[in-house]
């Protein structure tokens, strides 16, 4: 004889996972997990003030061009950038230039690109340039503002060359989400032609140290073809984990070959974090608390309440249960079973709902959130799920009615997660306690006593500090008695003093 | 074989017990009757013989199991169909009896042939994929009795079983519990319908105010269905009840005594009245059935008084 019954616990399991109201109610948490869409989504305006370029050069019929393209964090060509070059004949001792040789000007048209001719002829010279935006901002170039000047070592006639700081690849904002990132590709065909679907392919992420060497497209990715000369390719490294990668800076490698297989241009100056999506922690935490903390602390008890009121305490009460009952199983067996479909039900439903924010998470900012938090998150939630389970079936065995049962559970939901934070307030303002140390302390340390605001006592030991209300100044968790022992022993007294409860009834009475 | 020894029971918040110093057996292959008015105390002993409520005091085993202790093992050699029987309103009937053959190991195809073999057993075929709420109070009883029949127990604990159910439920029913008892089962039929008890049972428990009152053996039951004379005196004293006891057991009710399979004829009894100086006003037979029996058993405590 078994003394659990197996098949009745995976047909309860069932039964309550299929159960209306925790399909609303999961269904109701999901819906709201897209509010971190919303909260995530980058503002445009006003733009970004930041200007950045990418500048190439090459050589064809006499004239040295100097050709840029301005744009701001999330690609927008900036027009009206002007361009001031200066061209020294290059020290080939390794000296100071020489003396000026020629200097041009130019202004970025409406698409951001700019093209300065400069007469000279082919050799090794200097170049000091300086650009300026149109209501003076500054102009960097992959982040770093510039003026210096630049060696250029002629390419062969009509080859492109990056100069500068500019490399072939840049990294964009992109204009959905905060933590999405683009990589532009800034080329041009020979002799400053649009360049002939030139294949971009990607690698990565490799540290920094040793310089990265060419590689064949074989063992690269292709992110696209280029016919036009700016471009942005969606780019994503591997996540190295839900922690953001530490350690030695790692990079991409960006080349560019012809259809033909041959390698025209290769970067390898692009950091591979800007590629890793992973939310920083404190977007993370940030996110476990507002949607998880105060969509699902509030949800979850309540899915906790009717999914056992749906499985065990309507059952009781109506007469369903003495028909299983009469079967081979002990009172206890079937009680314990009950409890725990619900518990594995309701549990399965926060995880999925958990994961669907999660993914959102990872769709949005790039990253899953941190694991340690979701862990602790989701036993947080666990107590709440077992606090109100075992209390709505200790309640079915008290009393008579299953409307009484429901009203009651219902009630107690209530008080807990909303007539809670009514009535101790108005408890402080009418002793005229409210804002006093001592109240702060009474009110925190009254979580204790409340399973839906276990997930606070949560929140308090991952951030470090308590949030109240007064004029004092905020505490370590610990002033007020919240260590890893209190929260520990709370969340086990609000899941065993019930389900203790209910083996002794369950045992001692019909 | 289930064996009820010294059953009490007291619920909480009531002052008198439902149930006290009852001792009743169940053997295999009889049927054995509980009769008892509204009250009386039969659905909380076959609820304690089903295990769905805890004794008082007292045991109740089946197969030297205890219920209490032991209720998982014990009940498996059990099936009780209840007087109101409730199940999940949203399950289909397949579903249900599926779940309930979970608790006899029987799962998969097996369980479901077994589930739709029992369906048809009483006479509910084709009802697999209908939900249980659509049910009406005669189908839940086929239902519950199919349930019941799930782990082939050796004891079924069959609670008003015939109430709610129509003519052709009775008869389907009543030729079960037959089939039954020829299969070697133990069958304890509460019911308020004495004529089909006394149509089946092998023995009647009566059950009055919480007590046992009476056992009424297979001969008992089996010669229930003799006569009764009834006889009016205008003048009875105890001295004519007295002579009337001379004829065979008599009952009184004011100046109306019946006498139960009368040793002489009407006549006869008659004659020795009027020779007695007793005026009779009327004389007369009447059928003898279980209902008497049952009168006559649960009058004689009160007769005696407290």
């Amino acid at each position: 004889m078994r003394p659990f019954p197996l098949s009745g616990f995976l047909y309860e399991f069932r039964r309550a996972l299929l159960s209306v109201p925790l399909i609303v109610l999961t269904v109701l948490i999901v819906l709201a997990s897209f509010g971190v869409l919303a909260t995530f989504a980058v503002n445009r305006t006003p733009p970004s003030t930041f200007l950045e370029s990418s500048n190439l050069f090459y050589f064809a019929k006499g004239e040295y061009h100097f050709e840029s393209y301005v744009y701001d964090t999330y690609g927008n060509p900036a027009p009206g950038v002007v361009f001031n070059f200066t061209v020294f004949k290059a020290n080939t001792t390794g000296g100071p230039p020489g003396g000026p040789v020629a200097n041009a000007t130019g202004r970025t048209a409406a698409n951001g690109l700019v093209d300065v001719p400069v007469a000279l002829a082919e050799s090794n010279y200097s170049v000091q340039y300086s650009a300026v935006g149109p209501n003076n901002q500054s102009v960097g170039c992959g982040g770093q503002f510039f003026s210096s000047a630049t060696s250029i070592t002629s390419p062969p006639p009509g080859e492109i060359r990056p100069f500068g700081c500019g490399s072939l690849s840049s990294v964009l904002s992109g204009t959905g989400y905060q933590a999405s990132t683009l990589l532009q590709v800034f080329f041009l065909g020979p002799n400053g032609t649009a360049p002939p679907n030139y294949q971009v392919y990607w690698a990565g992420p490799f540290n920094i140290s040793p310089s990265p060497a060419p590689l064949p497209e074989s063992s690269m990715h292709l992110l696209g073809g280029l016919s036009v000369p700016h471009q942005t390719y969606a780019l994503s490294v591997p996540s190295m984990g839900r922690d953001p990668p530490v350690g030695i800076p790692q990079i991409v490698q960006v080349e560019l070959f012809t259809t033909g297989g041959q390698r025209v241009a290769m970067d390898a100056n692009q950091s591979a974090g800007n590629f890793v999506r992973t939310p920083t922690n404190s977007e993370g935490v940030s996110v476990a608390f507002v949607f998880v903390g105060s969509i699902m602390a509030f949800l979850v008890p309540l899915m906790a309440v009717l999914a056992a009121y749906s499985v065990y305490g309507r059952d009781r009460l109506t007469g369903v249960l003495e028909g299983v009952l009469a079967r081979p199983v002990s009172r206890l067996g079937l009680a314990v079973s009950r409890y725990l479909a619900v518990i594995a039900a309701l549990c399965l439903a926060v995880a999925g709902a958990a994961a669907v924010l999660d993914a959102l998470v990872a769709w949005v900012l790039g990253g899953f959130l941190p694991f340690t938090v979701m862990l602790l998150l989701f036993s947080a939630l666990l107590v709440e799920i077992g606090a109100f389970t075992g209390l709505v079936f200790l309640l079915a065995h008290a009393l008579r009615s299953s409307a009484g049962l429901v009203a009651t559970a219902i009630g107690l939901w209530a008080f807990f997660a909303i007539g809670w934070f009514v009535l101790v307030p108005l408890l402080g303002v009418l002793s005229g306690a409210v804002f006093s140390p001592g109240y702060e302390r009474t009110v925190v340390q009254l979580e204790f006593f409340n399973p839906v605001q276990f997930l606070s006592l949560v929140q308090a030991l991952l951030l470090g500090s308590v949030s109240v209300i007064g004029p004092t100044t905020p505490l370590a968790p610990s002033d007020y008695g919240i260590t890893y022992a209190s929260v520990v022993g709370d969340g086990l007294v609000w899941v065993l003093a019930p389900l203790a409860a209910l083996v002794h009834v369950v045992r001692h009475r019909d | 074989m289930l064996t009820i020894r010294g059953l009490r029971k007291v619920f909480r918040g009531k002052a008198l017990p439902a149930v006290t110093d009852l001792d009743l057996d169940v053997r295999p292959g009889e049927i054995v009757g509980l009769v008892g008015l509204n009250g009386a105390g039969k659905t909380t002993t076959i609820r304690a013989a089903a295990g769905l409520c805890t004794p008082t005091s007292g045991t109740v085993t089946v197969f030297g199991l205890d219920l209490t202790r032991q209720k998982a093992e014990a009940s498996r050699h059990i099936g009780w169909v209840p007087e109101v029987p409730n199940f999940e309103p949203g399950s289909r009937a397949l579903a249900q009896l599926r779940y309930y053959a979970g608790f006899y190991d029987l799962s998969g195809p097996a369980a479901r042939e077994r589930c739709s073999a029992l369906l048809q057993q009483v006479g509910l075929p084709g009802v697999e994929r209908i939900r249980l709420r659509t049910f009406s109070q005669g189908m839940r009883k086929r239902f519950s009795l199919a349930a019941s029949l799930l782990g082939d127990p050796e004891i079924l604990l069959f609670d008003e079983i015939l109430s709610g159910l129509d003519p052709e439920g009775v008869a389907l029913v009543r030729n079960l519990m037959l089939e039954l008892r020829g299969q070697n089962r133990g069958i304890l039929l509460s019911s308020h319908i004495l004529s089909e008890v006394q149509q089946v049972a092998d023995r009647v428990a009566i059950v009055h105010q919480g007590r046992l009152v009476k056992t009424l053996t297979r001969e008992e039951v089996a010669n229930a269905g003799g006569l009764t004379l009834r006889v009016t005196v205008a003048n009875l004293d105890e001295a004519g009840v007295g002579i009337l006891r001379g004829f065979g057991e008599v009952r009184r009710e004011a100046n109306t005594v019946w006498i139960s399979n009368p040793i002489k004829e009407s006549s006869e009894i008659n004659a020795e009245l009027v020779r007695r100086n007793y005026t009779v006003v009327a004389l007369g037979y009447e059928p003898r059935n279980l209902e008497q029996l049952f009168f006559d058993a649960i009058r004689a405590p009160e007769a005696a008084g407290p």
